[in-house]
């Protein structure tokens, strides 16, 4: 099948600096490819070269077929963008945000039924420049998803969110999954990264260092350990096994002996660890 | 923002307007104190409607009267100024002027009072004047001042509407709302389009609003009509150049002044034809203004003022395509 997204070689520059370099990947359809990597890796760099924005020095950026840089409006009405700014009119009602970019698609948008998919309900009629930040994230969510897009660009979409407001969105993301988009996500946020895709991408410098399912990367570069509090120990004093080691088996067998426990668990590297182990520096 | 300007314009500009004077002062009002003479100038009081001549007995009641400008000149002529001039002699005359009287209008009283002399001892100028007015004579159908006006005013407001335009170009960009649309299926060039028409349309009606609050949309419309599309046009593709370098609506300020300071000379010569150089004649405020005063303070038609229409109309593609072309490059 192809690939919904097909990032060729894609090399940008701002001047003497070069954002994007040599950036290959493909999404197919389908697919959560989460996007990682600190402030000025190169991410919204290359979302914008995915969305037709910026024009690649070198390479090419395919959406569902299309040359981003050469048709970019042949794509336009199948992909969704959420951008990381709030670029909303303000001193437009949320209705009247969502029904101006339907009609831009040539829906007929039904702007209820979205405000309350992203938990805005009869929020409809609210000037956008009265809405707080979580309530304008949301807002662009909805209107990211309008035209039903076979290609999603989320941008860090969880910033400015609270806990709840997050998983309703990560459902969200969930359900246009299962309805056969493709989501290009690009987050600071390694747990959520974790939960929603199905691969990763570590960005560092406008380079690829890494791209693979997030348990692959744990199993190649992480650290699997059984952690044990034995009883009448306090927080801190646990007993750290690696799980890897040949000796395992062994370490087990003597920290049974030692007879009740407070806890028992396993812990796994976490991908924000195997960024700093991959890259030497943190997000 | 630009609905707050918009209705400032619309409402104080007719109301300055109609603040000025709407008619034309051509009486020459003139104080004198002349004893013995009283008679003779009462006489030429009668006979000359331009020139209105008060006498005065008290000559401290005139130069009071000079000073606070309820006169234009005041003129004192010594008891025996007759009987100087008859023997021979040269009587001293006092002349007052108020400060705010100009040069050239003090000239002529000074010529007329020498001329007065020489009639009085009969001896008459050793010529013949012939007096011929060329062109169109505008005795006592001079344009009051506020008409003169109307070409500047009504350049202002589309000169204004850059401003308004703008402002709503630049917060789409200081929002980003501008990158969202990019993302969609509308093109580049449908953008522009649908800003093109809504910014020529909003400064067209604001334009007419003006013109017609003003009385002055009456003889000529359709030459009216094309002269304020046109301005409009200019209008918008001024508006791109504004708010690409800014950044903000602060910003945007310093850039606007440039423009307007530039823009606005031509119609200020119109006005004051002998302060204007052949520099005027290439900013295209030029054509905008002076065709407005054609058709509303001279009453020339579509067949006088063509020409500067044509003119106006290739300004107005060069700026409009050029506000485009630096706009768009901002997009990218």
């Amino acid at each position: 099948m192809t690939a919904s997204i097909v990032a060729d070689n894609i090399t940008f520059c701002y001047g003497d600096l070069t954002a994007v370099d040599h950036a290959n990947f493909e999404v197919a359809q389908g697919e959560v490819l989460g996007f990682l990597g600190p402030n000025g890796a190169g991410k919204t760099t290359t979302v914008k070269i995915l969305t037709g924005q910026l024009k690649p020095k070198e390479g090419s950026a395919k959406v569902l077929g299309h040359d981003m840089a050469i048709e970019p409006k042949k794509a336009a009405a199948k992909i969704g963008v959420c951008f990381e700014e709030k670029n909303l009119y303000p001193r437009m009602t949320a209705r009247g945000n969502l029904e101006f970019f339907g009609k831009l698609f040539g829906n007929n948008v039904d702007a209820e039924a979205l405000l309350r998919r992203v938990d805005l309900a009869g929020k409809g009629e609210a000037r956008v420049e009265n809405f707080s930040k979580g309530m304008k994230q949301r807002l662009m969510i909805a209107r990211s998803i309008l035209n039903e897009p076979d290609v999603l660009f989320l941008d860090e979409p969880t910033d400015g969110l609270d806990p709840v407001s997050s998983e309703n969105i990560r459902k969200i993301i969930h359900e246009e999954q299962e309805r056969g988009a493709s989501i290009l996500l690009t987050t600071h946020d390694m747990i959520e990264a974790d939960k929603l895709s199905d691969r990763v991408a570590f960005m560092n410098e406008g380079k690829i260092v890494a791209l693979d399912t997030p348990e692959n990367l744990k199993l190649k570069y992480g650290k699997r350990s059984l952690k044990v509090r034995p009883k009448g120990r306090v927080e801190g004093e646990e007993v750290e096994i690696p799980l890897d080691d040949p000796e395992t088996p062994e370490k087990i067998r003597d920290i049974l002996k030692e007879g009740e426990f407070d806890t028992i668990h396993t812990s796994e590297a976490t991908l924000e660890e195997i960024f700093i182990k991959i890259t030497g520096r943190g997000l | 923002m630009s609905l707050i300007i918009t209705v400032m314009i619309i409402v104080a500009m007719p109301l300055f307007f109609n603040l000025m004077p709407s008619d034309v002062e051509e009486t020459l009002y003139i104080g004198i104190h002349a004893p013995g003479l009283e008679g003779v100038f009462s006489q030429m009081n009668t006979t000359d409607e331009a020139l209105q001549l008060t006498i005065y007995n008290d000559t401290n009641a005139l130069k009071v009267d000079v000073e606070e400008g309820d006169v234009t000149a005041g003129i004192i002529l010594p008891g025996d100024f007759v009987k100087t001039l008859l023997t021979g002699g040269k009587p001293r005359v006092d002349l007052y002027f108020p400060s705010i009287v100009p040069g050239e209008a003090r000239e002529p009283i000074q010529a007329l009072l020498e001329e007065l002399s020489f009639v009085i001892t009969g001896q008459n100028l050793p010529v013949s004047l012939n007096t011929e007015i060329i062109g169109e004579d505008y005795a006592g159908r001079q344009l009051p001042f506020r008409d003169q006006t109307k070409p500047l005013w009504i350049s202002m407001v589309l000169l204004v509407e850059i401003m308004s335009l703008a402002y709503l170009i630049i917060e789409e960009k200081q929002t980003g709302a501008i990158y969202a649309l990019l993302v969609t299926p509308i093109t580049t060039s449908e953008i522009f389009a649908a800003k093109i028409i809504v910014g020529t349309m909003l400064a067209m009606v604001e334009t007419l609003l003006i013109i017609l609050l003003l009385g002055s949309f009456g003889a000529n419309q359709i030459a009216i009509l094309l002269n304020v599309f046109l301005g409009a046009v200019l209008a918008t593709g001024f508006a791109f150049m504004v708010a690409t370098p800014a950044r903000d609506l602060k910003s945007s300020f310093s850039w606007l002044m440039i423009f307007y300071i530039v823009l606005l000379l031509p119609p200020l010569t119109i006005m004051y034809p002998q302060a204007a150089s052949w520099v005027v004649k290439v900013l295209p405020s030029y054509y905008l203004a002076d065709t407005f005063n054609q058709i509303l303070n001279q009453g020339v038609g579509l067949g006088g003022v063509w020409q500067n229409l044509v003119i106006l109309a290739i300004f107005d593609i060069v700026i409009l395509i050029m506000g485009m072309l630096i706009l768009r490059r901002k997009f990218q």
